[in-house]
Formats: C-alpha cells, sequence, structure tokens
C-alpha cells in the first residue's frame, strides 16, 4: 500500500518515493538518484528535492521524464486510485517474477522464461515485453513430430 | 547463479567452455548448423528444436526457452544463413553457460496482468543486473564458435587425416 | 666446421621438433599417428646427428669405417619411419599398424643384412668407398644392392604419399611436403645410380690395391662417383633442411598468412561498419556495457564481431530498404539500398507498413557472406566517402 505522507494526504514526494522503493530488478536494490538523474536528464540534486517533498508542483515535462523512466502513467504521482492500481499490478509482477525463479516454478510460469538475443542493453530496453513469447506458443501449438525442428537446407548455390 | 568475480576472467572462462564444448562435438565440415545441432542433442541428451520467426522492428533477434523435457531456439528467418547461426549459437551459449532465462510476457498477458503499466516498468522489475553481463557471455561464445566456422575448409577425410597428424 | 654446425643444427631443430609433438600428443584424437610422427622426426634427429662429419670421425675412430654402416643404417630407418607417418596418416590406426607390421621384418633383415656383410672380415682395408672392392668382395657388393635397393623402394613409396598429402596441404606445409619428395627422388636416383656403379664395377671387374688413391672424393662433384657418393647425398642433405624447416615452421606460416588475409577483411568492411553502426550504435553495447575492451583480442575474434555488428544493423535498417531486389543482385545496388535506407531513416520518414523482406546476402557461409559485405563496403565507399569521413569524425570524437 503507498505510503502516506504525515499529514495523511497523497503527495508526489510520497508517489515517487514509493516508485523508487518498488520498481527496481529483483537483484539490486533501487535506482540511486544518480542513476535515475542520468536516465531522465534531470539533475540528482533536483530530483532528491522532488523525493524530499520540497518542490511541490514540478513542471510537467519533469513529471513526464520520471513517469516515462519508471514506466507509469503520469497521472500516477496525482491520482491515488490510479496510484493503487498501478501498485497492485507491480505487485502482480513481483509475484509472478519470484514463483518463475524460484525452485518447483508450475508450468504457467515455466512457459514465459527466455534468454533473448536483444540488441540493447541498457536496462529500459529489455524486451520482458515481447512479441517473440507469442510466436513461441505459435511453434509450441505445433506437435513435436511433425513440426519442423531445423534450419532449412540451403539453396543450391554455386559455392 | 554463477558469481564471476572479475569481468577480465569473462573471456578466458568463455573460451574454456568453447573448448570444451568442442572437445565432445566437433563442427560438421562441411559446415551444418542441422548437423550441429543434432551432435549437440546427443551430447546434452536433451532435443532441440529450432523455430524460425520473423524479426519485425523493435523484436530481440533471437531466444531460449528451455522446456521440461527438450530446448527451443528461435532465429530470425529475414537475414542470412551466417548471421543465422551467430544467434543460434547465442543462444546455445546461455545453454551453456547455464543462464538463468528470465521471466518474459507476451503484449496480451502484459496488457492482461498490468494495463497501466508500459514496457519500460516490466523491463525494471524483471530484468536483472546479471543479465548484462550473461549477454556478453553468449555473445562471446557465439563470436568464438562462428570464427571457428569460418576456418572451416570443406575437405576429404585423407586430408582431413593428414591435418589431424601434422597439426 | 660449417658441416657439423649445420648437420647438429638441423638434429637439433628436429628433436625439439619431436618433443613438441611429443607434448602436443597429450591432447591429439589420433595418439599412433602423433607418436608416428614423433618417432618420425626422432630418427631425423638421429641420421642427421650421426652423418655429421665431426660424428663421423668419431664413430670411424671406434670402429674402423663404422660410420659408413651407422650412417647408412639411421638413413634407412629414417626413410623407414617417414614411410610409417604416411601410413598412419592416410589410414586409421587399425589399419595402419598391421601395414607397418607386414613392412618391420623387412626393414630388421636389411639392417642385419647390412652389420653382417660389413662386420665379416674383409682382406682389403676398407675406407668408407665401397667402389672398386665388388669384384673381390661378394659381401660388400650385396651391402651395396640391399642399401640401394630397399631405400629406393622405401623412398618411392613415401614420396609418393607426400606428394598426395602435399596437394591437400596449406601452401607453407605443402612447400615442405613436396621438399621431401624432390629429396626423396634424388635419394632414389642416388640409390639408382650407387646400383649402376656397381654394375660397372662387377662388369669391367675393376679392383683396387692399397694406396690406390682413385676411390677417394676429394671434391664432391669432380667425377660422376663423387657426384653419386658425396654431391648427391649433399645436395639432398640441403633440400633435406629446407623440407623439415617448412613443415615444422607451416602452422606459423599458413597461420600468418591466414592473419594478413583477416587484417585485409577488417579493414575493407570498416567503411561499412562505422556508417551502420553510427546509425544503430545499440549494436555495439555489448561489450561496451560489461566494461569489456575487445581491442585485445586476436584478429579473428574481432573480425567476426565486426561481421556481426553490420549484419546486426542492416537487420535493424531494414524496414527502410526500399522493397524489391532479390538476394542475387550486385555489391554496387546493395550499396545503394543501403544508402537509401539509411537517408530514409535518418529523415525520421515513418517505418513503410509492409513487413520487412528478406535480407539479401548469399546463401553460403560466413565466408562467402563476409566477402560479400566486403564488395559492398567497397562499393558503398565509393558512392558515399563524405558520410564515411563524418561518421569516422563522429565516431572518434566519442571514443
Amino acid at each position: 500500500m503507498p505510503e502516506q505522507d504525515t499529514d495523511g494526504e497523497w503527495t508526489f514526494a510520497a508517489a515517487l518515493r514509493h516508485l523508487i522503493a518498488r520498481l527496481h530488478p529483483a537483484d539490486r536494490g533501487p535506482y540511486s538518484l544518480a542513476e535515475i538523474g542520468d536516465a531522465t536528464g534531470l539533475s540528482r540534486q533536483y530530483i532528491h528535492q522532488l523525493v524530499h517533498g520540497r518542490r511541490n508542483a514540478p513542471r510537467y515535462q519533469n513529471v513526464q521524464a520520471l513517469a516515462d523512466f519508471f514506466g507509469v502513467p503520469p497521472n500516477y504521482f496525482f491520482d491515488a486510485h490510479l496510484a493503487q492500481q498501478v501498485d497492485s499490478e507491480i505487485a502482480t509482477l513481483i509475484t509472478r517474477r519470484e514463483a518463475a525463479t524460484s525452485e518447483g516454478e508450475t508450468e504457467d510460469y515455466g512457459r514465459s522464461l527466455l534468454a533473448q538475443r536483444v540488441m540493447d542493453l541498457s536496462p529500459h530496453a529489455q524486451q520482458a515485453v515481447s512479441a517473440l513469447v507469442d510466436s513461441l506458443r505459435d511453434y509450441e501449438q505445433q506437435p513435436r513430430t511433425t513440426r519442423s525442428r531445423r534450419k532449412p537446407e540451403p539453396h543450391s548455390d554455386a559455392t | 547463479m554463477k558469481r564471476r568475480s572479475s569481468h577480465s576472467r569473462l573471456g578466458l572462462n568463455c573460451r574454456a567452455q568453447v573448448k570444451e564444448l568442442l572437445r565432445n562435438v566437433q563442427l560438421p565440415n562441411p559446415w551444418s548448423m542441422n548437423t550441429f545441432i543434432d551432435q549437440l542433442e546427443t551430447y546434452r541428451q536433451r532435443e532441440i528444436d529450432l523455430c524460425a520467426f520473423l524479426w519485425t522492428p523493435g523484436s530481440a533477434t533471437g531466444a531460449w526457452h528451455p522446456y521440461a523435457t527438450h530446448d527451443v531456439i528461435a532465429y530470425a528467418e529475414n537475414t542470412t544463413p551466417a548471421h543465422q547461426d551467430h544467434t543460434i549459437f547465442h543462444e546455445v551459449g546461455h545453454m551453456l553457460a547455464g543462464h538463468t532465462p528470465r521471466c518474459v510476457l507476451s503484449t496480451t498477458e502484459a496488457e492482461g496482468a498490468a494495463p497501466h503499466l508500459r514496457p519500460a516498468a516490466l523491463n525494471h522489475l524483471l530484468a536483472a543486473e546479471s543479465h548484462a553481463l550473461d549477454e556478453y557471455e553468449a555473445e562471446l561464445i557465439a563470436t568464438i564458435l562462428l570464427a571457428q566456422v569460418a576456418k572451416i575448409r570443406p575437405h576429404g577425410p585423407l586430408q582431413r587425416r593428414v591435418e589431424a597428424v601434422f597439426q | 666446421m660449417i658441416a657439423g654446425a649445420l648437420f647438429y643444427g638441423v638434429a637439433v631443430g628436429a628433436a625439439l621438433g619431436a618433443l613438441v609433438r611429443l607434448w602436443r600428443l597429450r591432447r591429439a584424437t589420433d595418439r599412433q599417428a602423433g607418436i608416428a610422427y614423433c618417432l618420425g622426426l626422432a630418427a631425423l634427429a638421429a641420421t642427421f646427428t650421426a652423418m655429421a662429419p665431426p660424428t663421423q670421425r668419431l664413430v670411424n675412430q671406434l670402429i674402423p669405417d663404422g660410420g659408413k654402416v651407422l650412417g647408412n643404417a639411421l638413413t634407412l630407418t629414417a626413410a623407414f619411419s617417414g614411410l610409417v607417418v604416411t601410413l598412419y596418416s592416410q589410414w586409421p590406426p587399425e589399419l595402419a599398424t598391421p601395414r607397418v607390421r607386414r613392412r618391420l621384418p623387412w626393414l630388421v633383415l636389411v639392417l642385419v643384412a647390412l652389420i653382417t656383410t660389413f662386420a665379416l672380415p674383409h682382406s682389403t682395408r676398407l675406407t668408407g668407398s665401397f667402389d672398386g672392392l665388388y669384384s673381390s668382395h661378394p659381401e660388400l657388393a650385396t651391402y651395396t644392392v640391399v642399401y640401394a635397393t630397399y631405400l629406393g623402394a622405401t623412398l618411392i613409396s613415401q614420396g609418393r604419399m607426400f606428394w598426395i598429402f602435399a596437394r591437400l596441404a596449406p601452401f607453407f606445409f605443402a612447400v615442405g611436403l613436396r621438399l621431401f619428395v624432390l629429396a626423396d627422388a634424388l635419394g632414389v636416383l642416388y640409390a639408382a645410380a650407387k646400383l649402376v656403379v656397381l654394375g660397372g664395377h662387377l662388369l669391367t671387374r675393376s679392383t683396387v690395391t692399397a694406396g690406390d688413391t682413385s676411390g677417394v672424393c676429394h671434391q664432391a662433384f669432380s667425377s660422376t662417383s663423387c657426384a653419386v657418393a658425396v654431391g648427391g647425398p649433399a645436395t639432398v642433405v640441403i633440400i633435406l633442411i629446407g623440407a623439415v624447416f617448412f613443415c615444422l615452421l607451416s602452422v606459423r606460416l599458413d597461420g600468418l598468412a591466414e592473419w594478413i588475409s583477416d587484417v585485409r577483411s577488417y579493414r575493407r568492411l570498416t567503411p561499412l561498419w562505422i556508417v551502420v553502426t553510427a546509425a544503430h550504435p545499440e549494436v555495439l553495447n555489448r561489450a561496451a556495457a560489461a566494461g569489456l575492451d575487445t581491442a585485445a583480442e586476436n584478429i579473428e575474434l574481432r573480425l567476426t564481431k565486426r561481421y556481426v555488428e553490420i549484419r546486426d544493423a542492416l537487420l535493424l535498417l531494414s524496414p527502410y530498404r526500399p522493397s524489391g531486389g532479390g538476394d542475387r543482385h550486385r555489391p554496387e545496388e546493395e550499396a545503394e539500398l543501403i544508402l537509401t535506407a539509411l537517408r530514409a531513416e535518418r529523415s525520421r520518414q515513418p517505418l513503410p507498413d509492409a513487413q520487412p523482406g528478406p535480407v539479401p546476402g548469399p546463401n553460403g557461409g560466413i565466408e562467402r557472406d563476409r566477402e560479400w559485405l566486403e564488395r559492398v563496403a567497397i562499393a558503398f565507399n565509393r558512392i558515399a566517402p563524405e558520410p564515411t569521413r563524418t561518421a569516422e569524425r563522429m565516431t572518434q570524437s566519442a571514443a
């Protein structure tokens, strides 16, 4: 449940703190302010002020930049109801992630474990959502005994 | 999950893994990826299926998906055969190095589970720091293997024996 | 002095080669063939050691004229071991070993015959050259016939196989093998000439008495028999030195030739690589993200990496390619298409709706694809030198 500020109000700062705390890869801690600054183009000091509530009305393009980096809708920071929905979705994904990597995973989660060859290694281009899942599912629908399991033989080219 | 203490050892590690592989699974001469995969199946005692897919902008160029009893390697059909071979080697690299594949959702699943989250959020949640290192390792293994394939000169059994004796 | 140094030098070289081969045996897939190669090199080393003039003098002091029989025996052993190496190369070990076993008794028989005929008491003092003694000493005639026949036959078998191998071997190794064939051919001529000289002496019933210096050679080629006895073998020795040199160094020399070819390919691909990776720098991120310096890698790896990066970038570029053009068009057309696609991408044109078509390229393996890309790169550099220079400046300033 997103924390609320001392006076019980849902503030931008609280929302941002909550997001930083929750939305990060499993094998590391939250993104540091410097990292967020590098990715969004905002200065570290500015983000520090935002996090500690010293700027209550940030400019819209800065809000947009933060929302783009985290992948949440910009209104997440202002709409408590939307924030709640987003938070429960994050929780769903975290559960799914833990189930997928723990021992004794179920077939459901096992179905979507891939190692992909992605071009861009930066975190935001990691392809956690991929069209390849659909291609592989379609392929898996075909019976193993009859589907093509190898590359097609090359045409007779003048070698 | 394997722990790697330094980047510089990664290169040596990859070379050692490729050497170990080639001791047990020889590169076929003349080169054929299908034959190589057949031999790899025998070595690992697990079947491998190659699945061609159409690469579209924004998509990854290849994937490895382990199932309970077999592995599937997907490669892009709209590129040259040698490039496809590299992709397949990349996924074989993931397999050999024992990397943990990670949770990936299809667009429909993502819409269903998290309609308000954009791909960047899922990338943050489902990615891991070690993935960059895993990617590098698999890519280096693939490049080493492809470099070996490039050196294959097709020749008959006598030439192979002569080379084995004298080189 | 020089001759001695030369002989010993080659012997040491061959011995070192044998040791290196022995060390490599640990990893060899075919142990018997590896052992045969080791022994062949060792036999060559022993022969050269024995034939060196200082060794000959030493042995002659211990056993009168013993240097000759030692030299001859080791020459025959070396020739036989060369044949064994060819057999283990030609056949898998289970088929080669019986063939070697069949031939081994002949070598033993011949060596026994040589030693026996030599050790029998002779009425004249031997001086190394048996010419002139054949009529009076039939055992020496036997010695020479047995030696020459066995040497000739073995060298013919061995030389034939080396010739066949040479056609299959990489360049520098083939040079070494062909020198062996030349040495073998001269050796066969030598053996044949020896028989002819022997026949001549028997027919004319010439004899040599003590004090007759006509049978002693002062210069290698001063007479026919001298050419056969001294000049010929000397030539063969020099050729053998060359043959061993090329064979042992061939791996290095052929490796060097491949290295040069790889460097050339790497340079040829650079203009195309610079431009397409400048348009799609993410294909380069892999090493950078892991903080690894790939400049230290060897050229084969760097060349393969460059090839993959070009293909990755071309794939990312493929949605912007004008449709049409199969995979058999010329490199110049391909360069034009790439340039058009780059311009379309740079001007941020919307992605065409049609699905990307197949990326053109040859159907063969990586060698063909790389050669194709080299030709495309050359054509590309011709039509778009300005973007290349701009991109080069951009890359250099970013580095």
